[in-house]
C-alpha cells in the first residue's frame, strides 16, 4: 500500500475545509439574506439624504380624476390676529449649529419645519452653502471647535442682525423649537436686561449653564455684553476654541453677569427639553445617567412632565421634524380652545434663589458609571410592544465619561437603576402598571407640582428613594478616542475634581439632608432579574460607546 | 376648496358631543387588558360617549364585555357580529353613531364629530377608509375604524345578523371584509371619506408612514387595495384627520400629549374651519377606484439610480423641466416581478417586515 502523509494533511485540510465552508457560508447566508431583502422589500431609504421637501407648490396628487388640488396655504401666512402681534413684538433670530455633511439633511429639515417661523434663520457653518443659505465661519469642524463656533456665530449675529431682532437663539440642527411658545415666553421679559434662558444644569457653573442642544435664548444685552466684552477677552470668556459650548457659555454668561434664568411655568414644568417629547413622558427612557446630576431645578416625570407651551426638543432627526411639525400645526381636534393667558406666569424661580436640586443618595457614592445601559431600561417597557428604544447616549455630548474602573459594575457600589420617577403624580394606571410591574423597589421622586411660585427653594419631596446614582464627574475633555495614556492622566484628575464638586456640592446642602431609607434587601433579588433579562459584553457596549460624533 | 370664512369658535366642543352622540366599541382580546386597552381607555378613549371593550373575558377595570367567541384571527368577524348586536340591543337609543377600531387605533373624536355632523344617522351610511378589492362598492379598513349609522347598524343586526346569505355566520372571515360584503347586501352605502382636497382622514398605518409613503413598498398590497388616489407628505393627510392605525400604547399617549396638550401659542385661537365641514369629492359615489398607474409611465425620477423603489419627491434641483412637472410628482410603482411564495417564504423565515407583505386574504392584522 501506498504510504501517504495521510494524517497530518488530512487533519490540515479538514480543518481549512471547515475555516473555509464557515466562512462561505456567512458569506452565503449575507448574499441570500441582500439578496432576498432588495428583492421582496426594496431598499428603503431611511436616511434623510435623498428625500428632499421641496416647496409646497409641488405638492400636487396625483390623479387623473382631479388634476388640480388647490393649493394649501401654511399657517404661518394666515397667523391669527394675536400671533401676528406677537411676531411684530418679539422678534426672535434663530442660529442654528451646523456642519456641511448635514446641510442636505438636518439643516434641511431644521429650514423646512420650524425655521421659517422665526423672524430671522440662519445656519452657522464651516462652510458656505447658498441653498439653506448657510453662513461661513472661521472655523473647523468638529466636536472641539463648537466653542469656537459660538463664539463666531454670535458675533456674526450681532454686528448683522442687532437692529432687526430683539433675541437669540441658538439651536442645533436636531432641536426642534416651537417658536410660537417661544415668543409667548419670552414676551413677558424685557430684552434690554442681561438675561439668557434655557434648561438650566448646576455643574461645572455656578450660577448654572444652560444646555446646548435644548437650546438657549439670549437677551440683547445679553448679546451685546457677549461681543463686546467678552469675545476678546480671555478671562471672561475662553479663547481658545475647545471646550463645550454650553459650559463656556454658561462661564462667560456668568462672568459678564448675565443672569441664568429659570424657564419653567408656574407649575414648575419644563420649557427646554435636551431629549425627545417620550422621553420625559415615559421617564424611563431616559438612560443618561448624567441627567439626574445635572439639572438644577426638580425633574417631573410622567404625564405632567412638559408645560403646555413647552419650547424645544433634541435629538429630533428629520423625519421626527416633519411629523412633529404636522402633530402640532396640522392635525388639528375641532373645537379645542386655548385657555392660556396673554402674558405667561412667571417661572417659580424668578428671582434666582433656589438652590440646586440634587437627585437622592447623590452626595453617598462614588464609583463608575455603569456601563450596562440597555439594562436600566428594557424591562420596564413592556416587552409586547414594539418599541424603538434608540439610544440618545450615542448622539449625547455627556456621555463619554471617563469610567472610573474598567469593570462591569463597579464593586462597591451596585446601582442597576439610577432613574427617579414621579409616577405617582399620573393618573395614569398604564403608567402605574408599567412602572409597578417590574420594579419594586425603585426609587420615586414626586412631582413637584405643588411648587408655587413663592417657595422657590422648596426641593423634591422624596419617597422610597433608595440608594442610586453615582456622581458623575466633571468633564475635562471631549476628546475623541481616548488612549490608555490620556485615559490615566485624566480618571486622576477626574477623581480630585470629583472629590472637591461633592464636597462643595455637599456642604452647600447639608441642611436640607432628607434622611433616605436605604432598602438593600430587594436589591438582590432585582440583580437577579437584571442578570436574567438582559445581558451585555462589556466589550461590545464599550464597542457601541461611540466616542465619535457626527456633528 | 375650503372656505376661508372665519368661524366663530365653540366655547366648547360641549355642542357637538352631545348632537353627535359617538359609542366607540374597542376589539380587545384579553392580553392586551392592561396594556393596549387600558392605554386607549385612558387617551382617546374617554372622549367618546360611550365607550365599550370587547373581548373574550370580562374585565372590571376597563370595563370589557365578554363575548361568546373564541380568540385569535379567525375570530374576528364573530367577535364584530357579536359586538354590534350587544351595543345595538343597549345603546340604540342613547348614541348616534357607532365607531368600530382597535385597540392599536387612535381616533381623534372632535374630528370624527365634526365630519359626522352633516350626516344624517337614520340614512344607511357607513365611513372609513375605503379599499376597492373584493367587494363592488368598496369596504373599509378595519384597522383604521369605520363607522356605522343607525340605520346600518339596526340593517345589520336585524336583517343581516340572522340572515346566511347576507352576512355569514360562523365566526371566520376577515372582518373587514365580511363586513364591507354585508353591508353592500344590505345596501348601506360606503361613503367617502376624505376632505374637499382629496385628503384623508381614515388611515390604516401609523402617521409616520402616511407621511413618509416611501416606507411602504411600492409592490405592497396597500397600493392595489385603495379605492381613491393616495397622497402624500403634508398634504397626506386632511387638518380633520380622525384615526391611525398601529399606534403602540406608548405612541397613544405620545400623540395624545403632543396632539392636544402641547399646542403652539395662537395657533388654536382662530379656526378656519367651516362650521359645517365641507363635501368629499366623491359624495356621489360615482368615483371610479383608483389603480396604480403601470410601470409604461415614465417620469423623472425613476431614472436616478439609487432610489427608484422609493416614491421620490422631486428635487429642487432637478426641476428643469417645466412641461414634465405633474409627471415628476405622480407616483409611479416600479415594475417588481409579483412575490413567488419561495421567496415569500424565505422572506418570512427572516422575519422581514412581515406586516407589509400581502396577507393571505387581503387584509393585515395583528392577532387579537
Amino acid at each position: 500500500m501506498f504510504r501517504l502523509p495521510v494524517r497530518r494533511l488530512s487533519f490540515l485540510s479538514i480543518l481549512i475545509g471547515a475555516i473555509f465552508g464557515c466562512f462561505f457560508n456567512f458569506f452565503i447566508q449575507e448574499t441570500l439574506l441582500q439578496l432576498f431583502s432588495e428583492d421582496i422589500i426594496p431598499e428603503i431609504e431611511s436616511s434623510y439624504g435623498n428625500q428632499t421637501f421641496p416647496d409646497e407648490s409641488s405638492y400636487i396628487e396625483f390623479t387623473a380624476d382631479n388634476p388640480t388640488v388647490e393649493k394649501r396655504e401654511e399657517d404661518v401666512g394666515k397667523v391669527p390676529v394675536v400671533l401676528e402681534d406677537l411676531n411684530g413684538k418679539v422678534r426672535v433670530l434663530c442660529w442654528i449649529m451646523t456642519t456641511p455633511q448635514n446641510h442636505e439633511t438636518k439643516a434641511l429639515a431644521v429650514k423646512e419645519t420650524w425655521g421659517k417661523r422665526c423672524n430671522v434663520i440662519l445656519f452657522m457653518s464651516s462652510e458656505k452653502d447658498s441653498i439653506l443659505p448657510s453662513v461661513q465661519l472661521p472655523v473647523k469642524e468638529g466636536r472641539n471647535e463648537l466653542w469656537g463656533k459660538t463664539r463666531e456665530a454670535f458675533r456674526y449675529v450681532w454686528e448683522h442682525h442687532q437692529h432687526d431682532v430683539d433675541w437669540f437663539l441658538k439651536a442645533d440642527d436636531d432641536t426642534y423649537v416651537i417658536v410660537e411658545n417661544l415668543r409667548y415666553f419670552l414676551s413677558a421679559f424685557n430684552t434690554s436686561q442681561p438675561l439668557w434662558f434655557g434648561h438650566k444644569y448646576k455643574t461645572n457653573v455656578t450660577a448654572g449653564f444652560h444646555s446646548g442642544g435644548a437650546g438657549y435664548v439670549l437677551s440683547k444685552e445679553a448679546t451685546k455684553r457677549f461681543v463686546e466684552e467678552g469675545y476678546d477677552n480671555p478671562s471672561i470668556c475662553k479663547h481658545d476654541n475647545e471646550g463645550a459650548e454650553d459650559v463656556e457659555m454658561g462661564r462667560c454668561m456668568e462672568n459678564l453677569q448675565v443672569l441664568t434664568m429659570d424657564t419653567r411655568d408656574s407649575k414648575g414644568r419644563g420649557r427646554f427639553f435636551p431629549f425627545q417629547p417620550d422621553r420625559f413622558y415615559f421617564s424611563r427612557k431616559i438612560t443618561n445617567y448624567w441627567y439626574w446630576k445635572f439639572i438644577y431645578y426638580p425633574p417631573i416625570m410622567g404625564p405632567d412632565c412638559c408645560s403646555d407651551s413647552t419650547i424645544s426638543f433634541h435629538y429630533v432627526d428629520p423625519k421626527m421634524m416633519h411629523l412633529l411639525d404636522f402633530f402640532f400645526y396640522k392635525i388639528r381636534p375641532y373645537g379645542i380652545v386655548d385657555h392660556r393667558p396673554a402674558t405667561p406666569e412667571p417661572p417659580p424661580d424668578l428671582e434666582l434663589k433656589a438652590t440646586p436640586w440634587l437627585a437622592p443618595n447623590e452626595t453617598t457614592h462614588i464609583g463608575g458609571i455603569p456601563q450596562n445601559r440597555n439594562a436600566a431600561i428594557d424591562f420596564r417597557l413592556n416587552s409586547e410592544e414594539n418599541v424603538d428604544l434608540q439610544e440618545t447616549n450615542d448622539h449625547s455630548d455627556y456621555t463619554r465619561y471617563p469610567i472610573h474602573s474598567t469593570e462591569l459594575f463597579d464593586q462597591q457600589t451596585f446601582t442597576p437603576m439610577p432613574l427617579p420617577d414621579s409616577d405617582l403624580t399620573t393618573s395614569s394606571l398604564f403608567a402605574e402598571t408599567e412602572i409597578a410591574s417590574t420594579i419594586e423597589n425603585s426609587p420615586v421622586i414626586q412631582s413637584t407640582i405643588s411648587v408655587t411660585p413663592s417657595q422657590p427653594g422648596e426641593n423634591v419631596i422624596i419617597s422610597n428613594a433608595k440608594k442610586r446614582f453615582k456622581v458623575p464627574f466633571e468633564r475635562k475633555t471631549f476628546g475623541r478616542n481616548m488612549t490608555e495614556t490620556n485615559r490615566a492622566q485624566t480618571e486622576s484628575a477626574i477623581q480630585i475634581t470629583a472629590k472637591s464638586s461633592i464636597a462643595s456640592a455637599y456642604v452647600t446642602n447639608k441642611e436640607k439632608s432628607v434622611d433616605i431609607p436605604i432598602n438593600n434587601n430587594k436589591r438582590k433579588v432585582f440583580r437577579k432579574k437584571l442578570v436574567l433579562e438582559k445581558h451585555l459584553d462589556y466589550q461590545e457596549l464599550k464597542g457601541k460607546n461611540k466616542l465619535t460624533d457626527d456633528l | 376648496m375650503e372656505s376661508t370664512s372665519l368661524t366663530l369658535l365653540l366655547a366648547h366642543d360641549r355642542g357637538l358631543y352631545d348632537k353627535v352622540r359617538v359609542l366607540c366599541w374597542i376589539m380587545t382580546s384579553p392580553k392586551h387588558h392592561k396594556t393596549k386597552a387600558l392605554a386607549v381607555k385612558e387617551t382617546w378613549g374617554k372622549r367618546c360617549n360611550i365607550l365599550l371593550f370587547m373581548s373574550s373575558q370580562s374585565d372590571s377595570t376597563l370595563p370589557s364585555v365578554q363575548l361568546a367567541v373564541k380568540e385569535g384571527r379567525n375570530g374576528l368577524w364573530g367577535k364584530t357580529r357579536e359586538a354590534f348586536r350587544y351595543v345595538w340591543d343597549r345603546y340604540q337609543d342613547q348614541v348616534d353613531w357607532f365607531l368600530k377600531a382597535d385597540d392599536d387605533t387612535y381616533v381623534v373624536l372632535e374630528n370624527l364629530r365634526y365630519f359626522l355632523s352633516p350626516y344624517n344617522t337614520s340614512k344607511p351610511l357607513w365611513f372609513g377608509h375605503k379599499y376597492k378589492t373584493d367587494v363592488k362598492a368598496g369596504y373599509f379598513s378595519g384597522g383604521a375604524g369605520y363607522v356605522l349609522s343607525k340605520e346600518a347598524t339596526k340593517r345589520f343586526v336585524t336583517e343581516g345578523y340572522y340572515n346566511a346569505l347576507i352576512c355569514r355566520h360562523d365566526h371566520r372571515g376577515a372582518e373587514d371584509l365580511e363586513m364591507g360584503k354585508c353591508m353592500e347586501k344590505l345596501n348601506v352605502s360606503a361613503m367617502d371619506t376624505r376632505d374637499s382636497n382629496g385628503r384623508g382622514r381614515f388611515f390604516p398605518f401609523s402617521p409616520d408612514l402616511h407621511y413618509f409613503p416611501s416606507e411602504i413598498p411600492q409592490d405592497s398590497w396597500y397600493w392595489q387595495n385603495i379605492y381613491y388616489p393616495p397622497t402624500k407628505g403634508r398634504d397626506c393627510c386632511s387638518d380633520s384627520a380622525i384615526s391611525f392605525h398601529y399606534v403602540s400604547s406608548q405612541q397613544m399617549h405620545i400623540l395624545d400629549y403632543l396632539i392636544y396638550q402641547l399646542r403652539p401659542f395662537g395657533i388654536n385661537q382662530v379656526d378656519r374651519r367651516p362650521v359645517t365641514p365641507e363635501d368629499p369629492p366623491d359624495l356621489d359615489l360615482n368615483a371610479t377606484p383608483w389603480f396604480a398607474p403601470n410601470n409604461n409611465v415614465t417620469s423623472n425620477e425613476t431614472t436616478t439610480a439609487s432610489s427608484s423603489n422609493t416614491m421620490e419627491y422631486d428635487d429642487d434641483s432637478q426641476q428643469t423641466d417645466e412641461t414634465s412637472q405633474e409627471d415628476s410628482n405622480t407616483f409611479v410603482p416600479e415594475n417588481r416581478p409579483l412575490y413567488s411564495p419561495v421567496r415569500r417564504a424565505i422572506a418570512s423565515m427572516f422575519g422581514l417586515r412581515r406586516r407589509l407583505l400581502p396577507p393571505a386574504n387581503g387584509k393585515v392584522m395583528d392577532e387579537k
